[in-house]
């Protein structure tokens, strides 16, 4: 517990230093004027970005990533409150109440809510992840490849079924995101797999251009297919009323609220593939529900609307990064992205990263930290300009962004097949946002079916050799029940014949 | 039975993948063979339903509840709520619907445009050029604006990928044939 401690006190030392602390502030406003851009989030920045940092040491990566993954969580509210257009799919929720509040005279109170429990409810999630560390630290010990493999599974039935949209193209979508993480080498056998003879393929798909591509290609041409004159769609940001101090104290006038919101966002951002649009729907649901009771004006401008979903949005950030941190299965697509640039600055997930380089952890939790306060200070204390950018042509933002990512696809190896595969995967991209088929289960399959080959290897061996019954690991076997649970619940609720839903946004 | 769907180009698509991915699987030895095929029989299953599911509309609707659904603990939040407040859609509705296909067209020619123009005059000049050139002409915005744009993407690209990251940048194959 001391070491941890000592390693946290570290981590905060070094982010808080100068010039250290500009890394967190930079990237935080950087991804705060990205992010205010309704359709364009963190993900984008973060795929930019992953190019610029090949030659940085692996601390200042830290620095920036944790900042990128706080960064645009709030940022996205301020759209959805004052035009009623989420600026990422996870503060969907927030426009219910948020929206209706800001018509109502009452847009500033609204944003005072977001900011404070958005900023409130990150610093949960990230005391609750410091609280696990040491948990986490004597579960890993006792995972073996039998248990990983089961969390492996697990991973992959969660997120084909939780993954909003179609469950089937969510199932083919995840196969086909498994069969992209075989190209290349056979760990095993040497044997190379679906390579078709070119020499690009024989290292595997390179993560960086398919995000670059899946990510920010695919936004640039939404974008550009949307129809809209302005980024948001409105031509002019809405005038502000209201009391932004009644809005940030309202959080303490519902105690009890927030902390049900932030719980919520933790364990979901845990659950791999969920992401935040679930933790603000649940959220907001639960909210709704226990409101009803008092009769709450839900859907019509209570304050309690976005709240909820706001704490549990930015609570689940530092929850998708135990799952992460501790087992190498990325919770969500910004952790499939922290994973993939862990690795190209040679930083292994599991007990290592939690015992010998705890301090890089902790550089990376306070910097998340220090981004949700950041911009939720910053997002409320600018405001009115912040309205205005919401209403940026997007004749200037496309073609910027499509050169950056032209630019940044190559910079990453040197090979114009890199950038041949970013443009494939925009495209690709492109077509799967606008046909309801989501992106995230091929990207975390892609990111899981390399490890699922490894331990079911590892795994099948030791059994063949008769050195671990599989069938008797209770963690293994706990793991595997809930595979099969969140499998069998939701057949169960298929099979009750639960109407479709409304439309949602893909993500 | 309808023709298609929207979505069977993709259903299609991704049966191709994993259909190649299974004849090229089958020509493996079996230990390197054992996971892509069991990835590959199944994923071609599923590609199979959803093809059914995009052709057959009484199947969809047998099977809706698989084919779109809500959240748990979400489910009557959306009926409580006003529905001209909820303005994420998942599509935008076209009034006219060919001119989603020919903005989107024209949006893929642009795109060709600037992996053209970087390919034969490098991301230094070929990116600003296709700026400039998009700025202009599909922005509609006067030559000055257009200029800016262009000139201060190119100074991005030479000050931070060039100058700063000495990352490599791509010089572009017509100066090769020019032999500059």
């Amino acid at each position: 517990m001391e070491s941890i401690l000592h390693a946290a006190l570290e981590g905060f030392r070094f982010v808080f230093s100068w010039p250290n602390v500009l890394y967190p502030v930079g990237a935080t406003l950087l991804c705060m004027f990205v992010s205010l851009v309704p359709g364009i989030g963190g993900m984008t920045l973060m795929a930019l970005a992953i190019p610029f940092t090949l030659f940085w040491d692996r601390e200042h990566v830290a620095l920036l990533f944790g900042a990128f993954m706080g960064g645009a969580t709030f940022m996205g509210s301020l759209s959805s409150i004052l035009l009623g257009i989420p600026g990422k799919a996870s503060n969907a929720a927030t426009t219910f109440d948020g929206y209706p509040m800001a018509r109502q005279g009452k847009a500033k109170t609204a944003i005072g809510a977001a900011a404070s429990a958005s900023a409130l409810g990150s610093t949960f999630g990230v005391f609750v992840l410091i609280a696990l560390i040491p948990l986490l630290r004597g579960l890993i010990v006792q995972f073996g490849p039998a248990e990983f493999l089961a969390l492996v599974i697990w991973g992959l039935t969660t997120i084909a079924v939780v993954t909003q949209g179609s469950v089937v193209k969510g199932l083919v979508a995840a196969g086909v995101g498994m069969l992209l993480s075989y190209v290349g080498y056979d760990p095993r056998t040497a044997e190379l797999r679906f390579t078709f003879g070119t020499l690009y393929l024989e290292d595997g798909i390179p993560l960086p251009p398919l995000f670059l591509g899946l990510f920010a290609m695919t936004e640039m041409l939404d974008l550009a297919t949307s129809g809209r004159a302005t980024v948001s769609g409105q031509t002019k940001a809405e005038r502000l009323s209201g009391s932004l101090r009644e809005g940030a104290l309202s959080v303490f006038r519902h105690p009890w609220l927030f902390l049900r919101s932030s719980i919520i966002g933790t364990v979901v951002g845990i659950i791999p593939g969920v992401g935040g649009t679930v933790a603000g729907f649940v959220a907001y649901g639960q909210a709704a529900q226990s409101a009803r009771k008092h009769g709450g004006r839900f859907g019509q401008g209570d304050i309690r609307g976005v709240l909820a979903p706001e704490a549990a949005n930015d609570a689940k950030d530092a929850g998708a990064l135990i799952p992460t941190f501790a087992f190498g299965i990325p919770g969500g697509t910004g952790t499939a992205m922290l994973l993939t640039v862990m690795t190209m600055h040679g930083i292994a997930p599991g007990k290592t990263l939690l015992t010998d380089q705890l301090g890089l952890v902790f550089v990376l939790v306070w910097s998340l930290f220090l981004s949700n306060w950041v911009t939720s200070l910053v997002g409320v204390a600018t405001v009115g300009p912040a309205a205005r950018m919401t209403v940026i042509h997007r004749h200037f933002l496309v073609p910027i962004i499509l050169v950056l990512t032209t630019v940044g696809a190559y910079a990453y190896q040197g090979r114009i097949e890199d950038v041949c595969l970013t443009y494939a995967t925009g495209a690709l991209g492109f077509w799967m946002k606008k046909h309801g088929w989501s992106r995230v289960p091929l990207v975390i399959a892609l990111m899981l079916g390399g490890i699922f080959e490894t331990y079911l290897g590892i795994t099948l061996r030791l059994h063949h050799l008769g050195r671990i019954d599989f069938w008797h690991r209770p963690i293994a076997a706990g793991l595997l029940a809930a595979a099969a649970l969140s499998l069998g619940l939701r057949w169960a609720q298929a099979a009750r014949g639960r109407p479709p839903a409304a439309a949602q946004e893909m993500p | 039975m309808r023709r298609f769907s929207p979505s069977t180009p993709i259903t299609l698509l991704f049966g191709a993948i994993v259909g190649v991915a299974l004849w090229q699987t089958l020509q493996l030895g079996p230990v390197a063979r054992l996971v892509p095929l069991s990835v590959c029989v199944p994923t071609l299953a599923l590609v199979a339903f959803q093809l059914a599911l995009d052709v057959f509309p009484g199947l969809a609707r047998r099977f809706a509840a698989f084919e779109r659904r809500e959240l748990v603990g979400v489910a009557g939040v959306r009926e409580r709520v006003h529905p001209e407040h909820l303005l994420v859609r998942e599509h935008p509705t076209p009034e006219d619907p060919a001119k989603p296909r020919e903005s989107e067209a024209r949006a893929f020619a642009w795109m060709g445009a600037m992996l053209a123009s970087g390919w034969l005059l490098g991301f230094a000049l070929g990116g600003p050029i296709f700026a400039l050139l998009y700025v202009r002409f599909h922005g509609r915005r006067g030559w000055p604006v257009a200029l800016a744009v262009a000139a201060g993407l190119g100074a991005v690209i030479v000050v931070v990928f060039d100058w700063t990251l000495n990352a490599p940048l791509w010089r572009g194959l017509a100066w090769a044939w020019l032999g500059i």
